[in-house]
């Protein structure tokens, strides 16, 4: 099978990267000036900066160019869902709430409305989550229906969110949940608790959501491994 | 440097993610993917070790490698200190550093002898004079180390172990966790005794072999780790 050129391109790149040829920071020439390099058509130059962009190693900055990303070597790639990463297997999950509410959306101070599902996540009998599912609305949705609908709602928002098209940003803190979070999960304020926020955007960085999950800290463990340098 | 196991891989991975060999299915026969990348059948199952580790495959013994439908679940995080305290830090104080015998669980991470040696160097990170992280860094010692403590200076983990060991090519595991800090940890960072931390654990490997360990704690209330989706 024959090497395509973007994957030339990549790994040529890539190998400079990584004896240092290119240096932290540096800015790499032009897609045009790649282009006429590899003597190949800017289009398959974009899609191995592309590549090299998700993987971590460059970094392209609006209008000014593409830089090779600082190796810092503090940077890792970690896996997290709740069915994952969770140590007991979900076994359940009851609907504590749907209500229609205002939510503010992050880095902005208009608020959206929205609707937001609260669920607990089981383990056989014993409660070791709790989800709050905040999506972005428009219009004037008919509570009753979402009501009678719930559960194949959250499947489908569920399924979306694991699909490739949403971009997700995740911040890990062991904020405490409110009290009455708390009871639902038999905890208290000395319990080792993860607090994940997740923000859902589409791949055009439109935010559509988000969900907020607390975890106890006996429940679950990260895990991952740098991004190889 | 791009080995053809590493290219194999990340085709199968695409086929994977546009559902092009559908989940709970089985890949075709390693013979059959050998012939059809021109490679050896070692160069696949190279390919599928890498696949299974990272989830994209189960295997089924006596029956094959199946699909595992893959989740948008890898996300890329920065593990920097001054990225993941909320207020980040201002001053580091080193506690101290000691040549010392390893514990059991050392002894099993770092794959040393019980009779060895270890260096183990104590950072203190304070934000405002309030102590919010407890960094313990942790390196098998070999004769004719020297510490030079006058030379210590708060870095990048692995940077320490590149000083001993000048490799380009190493890769780190790190886990994270949220305990119930020990006492030695909660004296430190003046919490009361079984306060809630984060605990990130960070082991450099060269390959197979572990060249160093470290163990960070973080106050709940000042911890704050972000992420971003890898879409690949």
């Amino acid at each position: 099978m024959a090497t395509r050129i973007q994957d030339i391109i990549m790994n040529d790149l890539l190998e400079k990267i990584q004896n240092r040829t290119l240096t932290a920071g540096e800015k790499l020439p032009t897609n045009n000036e790649l282009a006429k390099i590899y003597q190949t058509s800017a289009v398959t130059v974009r899609k191995s900066i592309a590549a090299l962009v998700s993987k971590g190693y460059l970094e392209s900055v609006e209008r000014v160019g593409t830089f090779v990303k600082d190796r810092d070597h503090s940077s890792f790639q970690i896996r997290f869902s709740p069915s994952l990463s969770i140590n007991e297997e979900i076994t359940g999950h009851s609907v504590d709430d749907v209500i229609l509410t205002l939510c503010r959306i992050k880095g902005s101070r208009s608020e959206q409305k929205s609707l937001q599902y609260k669920e607990i996540l089981y383990a056989d009998s014993i409660p070791i989550g709790f989800h709050i599912l905040t999506v972005f609305i428009n219009g004037h949705p008919d509570m009753k229906t979402i009501e009678n609908r719930i559960e194949q709602q959250l499947k489908m928002f569920m399924r979306i969110i694991d699909s490739f098209d949403v971009k997700k940003e995740v911040e890990v803190t062991m904020d405490s949940p409110s009290h009455s979070i708390q009871e639902k999960l038999l905890v208290d304020e000395t319990t080792p608790m993860f607090c994940f926020t997740l923000s859902y955007l589409t791949k055009n960085n439109r935010p559509f959501g988000k969900s907020v999950y607390y975890i106890a800290g006996e429940n679950i463990e990260l895990h991952g491994k740098s991004v190889n340098g | 440097m791009a080995y053809k196991y590493d290219q194999i891989c990340d085709a199968l991975k695409t086929k994977i993610q546009k559902g092009i060999y559908a989940a709970d299915t089985s890949l075709p026969p390693e013979n059959t993917l050998a012939l059809e990348y021109g490679v050896s059948r070692i160069t696949i199952r190279n390919a599928l070790a890498v696949l299974i580790d990272e989830g994209y495959v189960y295997p089924v013994p006596g029956k094959g490698n199946f699909v595992l439908s893959p989740k948008n679940d890898r996300y890329l995080f920065s593990l920097k200190p001054e990225k993941i305290l909320k207020s980040g830090y201002d001053r580091v104080n080193l506690l101290g550093s000691d040549i010392i015998k390893p514990t059991i669980e050392l002894v099993y991470h770092l794959r040393v002898a019980p009779d060895s040696r270890i260096i183990q160097i104590n950072w203190l990170l304070f934000y405002h004079d309030i102590a919010v992280a407890y960094d313990i860094q942790i390196i098998p010692y070999a004769s004719g180390m020297t510490l030079w403590e006058d030379d210590f200076t708060y870095s990048d983990f692995s940077e320490v172990i590149q000083h001993k060991n000048a490799l380009p090519d190493y890769s780190e595991s790190v886990s994270i966790e949220a305990i119930n800090a020990p006492d030695t940890v909660s004296e430190k960072l003046s919490i009361s005794s079984d306060s809630p931390v984060l605990l990130i654990s960070e082991k450099v490997m060269d390959d197979d072999q572990p060249l160093g360990m470290r163990k960070l704690y973080i106050r709940s209330d000042y911890c704050r780790l972000t992420g971003v989706s890898l879409l690949t």
